[in-house]
């Protein structure tokens, strides 16, 4: 596997450029110090973020799915793709085998803080795995019962006194947000505002006291919610200079980063911004780097990890945020303008079904 | 389009093969737990996603038929839950084919369809890259269930 970064010469710059083909995922990895990147036959790779060590890690059989997600929780792991969700539990003699395989698709996977894997399945509803000494693995499924909605991607939020809901992206939906409690749901809430197609929502810091979030529409516009569970709207913005279809949304450090189909563009101090209460609407700084990509993930609040056609971008968010623009960066100062919209729908207390899932023996 | 009351067949054949095409009503507003075409494209617009599907052959080993529909630099949406590939099921010779939008995950899937294969495999999105009806990161983010 070959590196290379824009101007050769990497050691001064908060970019660095890994030479992947076929990579499909960049997010964090099994402890911290090491990333995970997932292709498009189901293997994995786990990288220290030194890169002194490369571990390959075919979790799958080589006609498997692309990743779409990775999630880890102690030593069991679980890989999504559109066409199933695997689980792994360590040590074992074949460990390179997924011990549990759950036959439907999701649109991602992700770690709760109770320790429960939750993954979006579409209209399929939420699925909830957590580790049971019975049976290994147990799964759930909850759902609406009387309207279909779409459980596009997930993210998990929680407050600094430990409470905990799982966000959803919904597309035309909009947002769900579903409380998580003990380890399962109950209720949820949905927000729709009209005409606004959502494709990404992220945390805005952990443990701050309340459950903060920033969703992103397609058309690059950002959602602000102070606290999902109660905001009967949210703060929402539009930047002209971000352009194209939306598929990300990260804060890392105080700024937020939005990927879309022409690049990444970087939103200094936004977050912390919003966070302290002061107006979001104010000229600030932009970065733009032009790229190809296909998905973003954040690794220990410090690092972005960018899969691209032929690769996986490293961004060292520190960095990057005092560095003056430097590699095919462009940067500038944007206004934002506030979004006129019909008022958001709420609908809050929706009783979920929740049915047992079946897990096929790998 | 609007919501069809009954099924209605394109006047005239896709111009590789000859396929004839039919507009179901299923898939048009009759029935409202199947995938339906988006209000908005036209049935001109849906049958040429199948007429190009045919005529670059995205086909998977079935014999089904694939197609999206490009637009500026993405590609526009079909189904009224944000489809974006549709599927065309084979038709033996003769009869008809017809289509409707395809979810991008696998579903859970009732006890006599499990096993099905998944659609559309990875090589059909490879046949429509080779055609260039998709780039090569539109072809990863569909095969990974994500918006294009």
């Amino acid at each position: 596997m070959n590196e290379h970064g824009p101007n050769g010469d990497q050691s001064a710059s908060p970019l660095r450029m890994w030479s992947f083909a076929n990579a499909t995922w960049a997010g964090p990895g099994r402890h911290p110090g090491e990333f995970c990147i997932g292709f498009d036959d189901g293997q994995l790779l786990y990288v220290s973020h030194d890169d002194s060590k490369r571990t390959p890690f075919r979790f799958a059989d080589s006609d498997a799915e692309a990743v779409n997600g990775v999630a880890f929780i102690n030593s069991t792991c679980a890989v999504s793709t559109r066409a199933e969700v695997m689980f792994l539990t360590a040590p074992a003699a074949d460990a390179n085998r997924p011990r549990g395989i759950f036959p439907a698709g999701a649109h991602g996977v992700i770690a709760t803080s109770q320790q429960t894997f939750v993954a979006p399945m579409g209209h399929g509803g939420l699925m909830n795995a957590w580790l049971d000494t019975n049976v290994g693995i147990a799964i759930s499924i909850a759902r609406l019962s009387n309207r279909k909605l779409d459980y596009y991607k997930a993210v998990s939020v929680v407050s600094c006194t430990g409470s905990e809901a799982i966000v959803c992206a919904a597309r035309q939906d909009g947002i769900i947000v579903a409380p998580l409690a003990n380890g399962g749901f109950k209720d949820i809430r949905v927000m729709t505002l009209p005409g606004l197609d959502v494709v990404d929502v992220c945390a805005l810091g952990r443990n701050l006291e309340s459950l903060a979030a920033v969703a992103l529409g397609k058309d690059g516009t950002l959602a602000f919610f102070r606290d999902v569970l109660h905001d009967a709207a949210p703060t929402m913005v539009q930047y002209n200079s971000i352009g194209g279809t939306g598929y990300r949304v990260l804060a890392i450090q105080g700024a937020i980063f939005v990927l879309t189909d022409q690049g990444l563009y970087f939103l200094d101090g936004l977050a912390e911004q919003f966070q302290r209460g002061e107006s979001i609407y104010d000229s600030i700084r932009i970065k733009k780097r032009p790229c190809e990509a296909i998905d973003a993930n954040a690794a220990d609040n410090r690092w972005l990890l960018i899969a691209e056609n032929d690769g996986v971008l490293r961004i060292d968010v520190t960095q990057f945020v005092a560095a003056v623009p430097a590699d095919g960066v462009e940067s500038q100062f944007t206004a934002p303008t506030a979004p006129v919209a019909a008022p958001w729908e709420m609908s809050e207390g929706l009783p979920l079904i929740t049915v047992p899932g079946d897990l096929i023996a790998a | 389009m609007p919501t069809l009351p009954n099924d209605q067949l394109h006047p005239t054949p896709t111009q590789r093969s000859g396929y004839q095409y039919l507009f179901t009503a299923k898939h048009h507003g009759a029935d409202r737990n199947a995938a339906q075409w988006l209000p908005e494209l036209s049935l001109e617009e849906e049958f040429a996603v199948f007429d190009r599907a045919d005529q670059f052959e995205i086909a998977d080993d079935d014999g089904w038929l694939f197609g999206v529909r490009p637009e500026g630099s993405g590609l526009r949406e079909l189904g009224t839950w944000s489809q974006q590939v549709a599927a065309f099921p084979y038709a033996r010779e003769g009869r008809p084919w017809h289509g409707y939008p395809l979810l991008p995950l696998d579903n859970l899937a009732p006890q006599n369809r499990q096993g099905e294969r998944l659609r559309p495999s990875k090589d059909v999105f490879l046949k429509m890259e080779a055609a260039g009806l998709i780039t090569k990161r539109q072809r990863i983010q569909l095969m990974k269930g994500d918006h294009a």
